[in-house]
């Protein structure tokens, strides 16, 4: 019975562990991820020729939304790189 | 505000790579039965359980923020329907399967006593289905396919479910009831037959 506590602390102790390197990776990669691909934030001129339906490539050769995203004061913005 | 759910989405992606290869090891070992006096066999199964629901929690963060991305638009279909995306639809419909497949492995998992162990098995196996399908999805769709350390990351991955795969299949059933049991069907088998 006190093995079985001891190994049950053990689990414990290692499902923890993971836990928290899970959440510092999680950290660590996406900020690796945006070092490696940030993505560019494009002016309006870029939206205005997203915002006419057709696709457009942007600098880093990657595929745009059709739909540009909007930032808070309300001046259109394009994101691109990778998925964006 | 979406340039960081986008680079969530990624690090999520990775880190559910991570968890799930991991969580497969694990499952693989315990089949295997792989034990020692510092580590009991219930800490493989123990482990490979708390992995799986680790991997859920972090395939649902990378889910979530894909799909509230304003700026992609996948919506939540994309995210039930397989092959429903207007972007990469073959590589994120693997994704969409895969992320099913391992639901409902662990939902089945958490029921496993209502519904039996034959068909909790059966759809364990699915395990050899989605963790490939989501290696793919990996590579096909993300946009880190080709950075050094997402490439290494697969790598290592790969190998490591390769190596424990490799290490069952050459290691053969470690049930020490087959050789009897495998006996007394053949003399069953000897007795029936006229």
């Amino acid at each position: 019975m006190q093995a079985r506590d001891v190994a049950l602390r053990q689990l414990n102790r290692l499902t923890t562990g993971i836990a928290l390197a899970a959440l510092a990776a999680l950290g660590v990669l996406s900020a690796i991820s945006a070092y490696t691909i940030p993505g560019t934030a494009t002016t309006s001129s870029t939206a205005a020729t997203a915002s006419t339906g057709a696709s457009s490539l942007t600098p880093s050769g990657l595929q745009s939304s059709s739909t540009p995203a909007t930032s808070s004061s309300g001046t259109p913005v394009a994101v691109s790189g990778g998925s964006h | 505000m979406d340039i960081l759910l986008w680079y969530t989405t990624r690090g999520a992606g990775a880190v559910t790579l991570v968890l799930l290869s991991g969580s497969v090891v694990l499952g693989i070992l315990s089949v295997l039965r792989v034990q020692s006096a510092a580590w009991p066999r219930f800490l493989t199964t123990g482990l490979h359980r708390n992995l799986a629901l680790m991997t859920l929690v972090f395939l649902a963060l990378h889910v979530v923020t894909a799909v509230v991305d304003p700026f992609t638009h996948l919506g939540w279909l994309t995210a039930v329907v397989p092959f429903s995306s207007y972007y990469r639809t073959l590589w994120l419909g693997l994704g969409t399967i895969a992320f099913e497949l391992l639901l409902a492995i662990v939902a089945t998992s958490l029921v496993r006593g209502f519904i039996g162990q034959a068909a909790w098995r059966w759809v364990h196996w699915l395990t050899y289905a989605a963790w490939p399908l989501g290696v793919v999805h990996g590579l096909g769709t993300g946009t880190d396919t080709w950075s050094p350390w997402f490439f290494a990351l697969t790598v290592i991955c790969v190998g490591a479910v390769a190596t424990a795969l490799v290490y069952r299949l050459v290691a053969g059933s470690p049930d020490p009831l087959t050789g009897p049991r495998a006996e007394f069907e053949a003399a069953v088998q000897r007795r029936e037959s006229p």
